[in-house]
């Protein structure tokens, strides 16, 4: 835990000066120092942003990741329906696939950089995987009754294209993984996450920019080129940006 | 006492009819036995089933809260808000000056007469005031050039429907305003509106199509409720614990036992059967025991096997529902199609769905121009002047198409049931966003159904009888290997990623 201290009386440092109540270091050579993102960082309370350009070549990675994802889950859609596989080990792949997609999603929001995965990200990347289970257990139930309902009734069953379309619902959800990840779980949404009428098909991403208050993160919710949702389209505009507060950063 | 109802005559002449007395079981929350606790009081939530034609008004707000009747009432209040309506007087300018009341409300008051098409009637409160009607279109001039102000109808407000009702005269000829939670409002302020009297044979509490899907949504919320003991039952089945007859040293019985043993390998109910010991005499004379187990538990296997059932009996409930609210259930038995002589049966019920809803408007109608316009009338315009009126000439294009397109949508073949018909299908057709049951997205409902091939039924089949496990409960554990063959992968895929 940082060592910290609320400014009683306005100080002024070498560059800086800082308001009654402000949160500061202790140091411990004495003295006290106004708080950065660094030191919050530095004792995993903190939030790392990458650069633009360091977020775009992980974002890429990640669309690789999803694309590669919804390649397979299409190729199992097809073994599904032409018989050469059954429901319950379509399901045990599905979930295989969801769960490595997820797991190189966190890995990737880090920058690949494996140290800096904590037991809190994987409790955190194992909460998504029970949602997406739980749905996907869902998906094999109402196939099954779609199957039920051809026999009776000869209605015709999926087609693969639909099958197919469904399945990479279930990797869309990465795409959130991927930012909490970047923002160590504090978001109170992400695209892709579920919570936005597009549900895990959102095509927008997040920008983080440092805020002028140490501790403070302001995040962008960005439209890209696509047919978005109301949510979506309410998002980038209330969150424009977003102040999140990381902890101990309760500076006035 | 006879069972029948007893008709005579007192000695004073008048007509006396007793009805015998009726005892019925009850028939609350214990019909479910222990399953109760969960399913509450269905006799509070959506009563006996009773007779459609005199439903209280309690169990009609209960129906309202079922989504496709919700939905259904929804398609009717804008096609009444959207219909065409001319406001029809010999003298222009009296004819304006209602024109520029009426529109000022017309739409809310649709709205709110769709209630009454609905539940049968509904009672309003007139909001008088001393005011000039200002013409629709702003740059024109009312049509009031007098310096009093008129005294005119500005809006309406509804009454709860339950314990709301008209107050007639004695005779019942003369209509004396309305009680609402038992307060009397006067004749002056009250409008009482009436849908489908002719139906209910003169009853002012009126027909509404609410009637004619009260047993499909009855059946859906008891089939509801015994789904809902079928799904505890299958994940809490029965235990039969097995027991030889007799009693302990003790003098406990043994039947007490294995009642206790049952219940403790599980929550709810449990059976005990005597395990009768079986013997056997040899040919020699001698008396043996077979093997006859004693003592033994073992789970009753539910026969449900998954929801699809369920999903298929609410599908066609809905439909019936939906077709029930645009369409009386009695019209669309006797449509065939081989009967109409090359008109598809879509195209008959459209046009009787028109009719219904043409029906229902004029009845509107009748209302604003007898009990809303007249009294304006009275009070603003000398009585030689020409009388006023209100009449819809037409349903909107828009509506007409968009019914046209569900009704077939809700038919899909002529010569298939309607029970077969997938509303959520309609829904979709019809552009309406409705989420699939796992939360996918609608606007992919047509590419549902493709031109793939065929998947042969024995695949089907295989698929219906596999079970499919559902996830464990809590966080998916994540393994250190895992995390290691993922991050070999990623390695191998992204190299540059892990160059530092």
């Amino acid at each position: 835990m940082l060592e910290v201290q609320i400014g009683t009386e306005a100080q002024i440092g070498e560059d800086f000066v800082v308001l009654p109540g402000t949160v500061l270091l202790r140091e411990p050579g004495g003295g006290s120092r106004i708080i950065t993102q660094a030191d919050l960082a530095a004792q995993g309370g903190g939030i790392i942003i990458p650069s633009a350009d360091e977020l775009a070549k992980r974002r890429a990675k990640l669309d690789d990741l999803m694309a590669g994802f919804n390649e397979r889950s299409a190729i199992l859609a097809g073994k599904l329906r032409d018989g050469g596989m059954g429901i319950e080990a379509w399901q045990q792949a599905m979930r295989k696939e969801i769960k490595d997609l997820h797991i190189a999603s966190a890995i990737v929001s880090k920058g690949g950089d494996r140290s800096q995965l904590t037991y809190a990200d994987w409790g955190r990347v194992g909460g998504f995987l029970t949602s997406q289970y739980r749905y996907l257990y869902r998906y094999a139930l109402a196939i099954q009754d779609k199957a039920a309902q051809s026999l009776a009734t000869g209605v015709p069953f999926f087609s693969e294209k639909y099958l197919a379309y469904r399945s990479r619902l279930y990797g869309g959800h990465a795409k959130a993984g991927f930012y909490q990840g970047l923002a160590e779980g504090l978001l109170p949404q992400a695209p892709g996450d579920g919570n936005t009428q597009c549900l895990t098909n959102c095509q927008c991403t997040l920008r983080f920019e440092q805020g002028d208050v140490p501790g403070v993160i302001l995040v962008f919710w960005e439209l890209h080129p696509a047919e978005h949702c109301d949510d979506c389209v309410s998002l980038s505009q209330s969150w424009n940006p977003l102040e999140l507060w990381l902890p101990g950063a309760e500076v006035q | 006492m006879s069972d029948e109802p007893q008709v005579g005559k007192t000695k004073q002449g008048k007509t006396v009819v007793t009805s015998p007395g009726v005892s019925s079981p009850s028939v609350g929350h214990t019909m479910y036995g222990r399953y109760g606790t969960w399913l509450g009081s269905p006799e509070t939530r959506y009563g006996k089933l009773r007779s459609a034609r005199h439903l209280p008004d309690w169990v009609k707000i209960e129906m309202l809260a079922d989504p496709v009747i919700g939905w259904c009432l929804s398609f009717i209040a804008s096609a009444l808000i959207d219909a065409d309506r001319v406001i029809e007087c010999a003298d222009p300018q009296k004819r304006q000056f209602f024109e520029d009341m009426f529109r000022a409300w017309e739409k809310d008051f649709m709205a709110q007469a769709a209630m009454s098409i609905c539940l049968g009637h509904l009672g309003l409160i007139k909001k008088w005031a001393f005011e000039v009607p200002q013409p629709v279109e702003s740059d024109a001039e009312p049509a009031w050039p007098w310096a009093a102000k008129p005294f005119v109808i500005t809006g309406f407000d509804p009454v709860y429907p339950v314990g709301s009702s008209p107050r007639f005269d004695r005779e019942r000829k003369h209509f004396n305003g309305m009680t609402v939670q038992s307060q009397n409002v006067d004749v002056f302020y009250s409008l009482w509106l009436t849908s489908g009297k002719a139906w209910a044979f003169g009853d002012y509490q009126g027909r509404g199509r609410l009637e004619g899907v009260y047993l499909d949504w009855w059946m859906k919320r008891f089939g509801r409720d015994a789904y809902t003991v079928r799904m505890i039952k299958s994940n809490d089945p029965a235990v039969v614990a097995f027991y030889p007859p007799g009693q302990t040293d003790g003098g406990k019985d043994h039947r007490d036992i294995a009642l206790e043993l049952g219940d403790s390998v599980r929550g709810l109910a449990t059976i005990a059967l005597p395990s009768t010991v079986y013997k056997q005499t040899s040919m020699t004379g001698e008396v043996s025991h077979t093997s006859v187990r004693e003592w033994d538990v073992e789970y009753l296997e539910a026969s449900i096997r998954g929801p699809a059932d369920w999903i298929q009996f609410e599908g066609h409930i809905n439909t019936q529902l939906a077709l029930g609210m645009f369409i009386p259930p009695q019209a669309f038995l006797q449509v065939k199609q081989p009967e109409l002589g090359g008109r598809t049966t879509a195209d008959v019920l459209l046009n009787a769905a028109i009719k219904i809803l043409m029906m229902d408007a004029t009845g509107v109608d009748q209302h604003l121009t007898l009990y809303a316009f007249a009294p304006v009338d009275v009070l603003n315009f000398p009585p030689d002047s020409p009388p006023v009126r209100v009449r819809t000439v037409g349903i909107a294009p828009d509506t007409k198409v968009q019914l046209f397109e569900l009704i077939k949508s809700l038919l899909a073949r002529p010569d298939v049931s309607p029970g077969e018909v997938d509303v959520q299908e309609a829904l979709n057709r019809l552009g309406f966003p409705t989420p699939d049951r796992d939360g996918g997205l609608s606007g992919i409902g047509a590419a549902a159904v493709g031109d793939d091939d065929e998947v042969p039924d024995d695949v089907l089949r295989q698929m219906l009888q596999e079970r499919i496990t559902p996830p464990e409960p809590g966080p998916v554990p994540i393994s250190d290997k895992e995390i290691d063959r993922v991050f070999r992968k990623l390695k191998e895929t992204f190299p540059e990623l892990f160059q530092d």
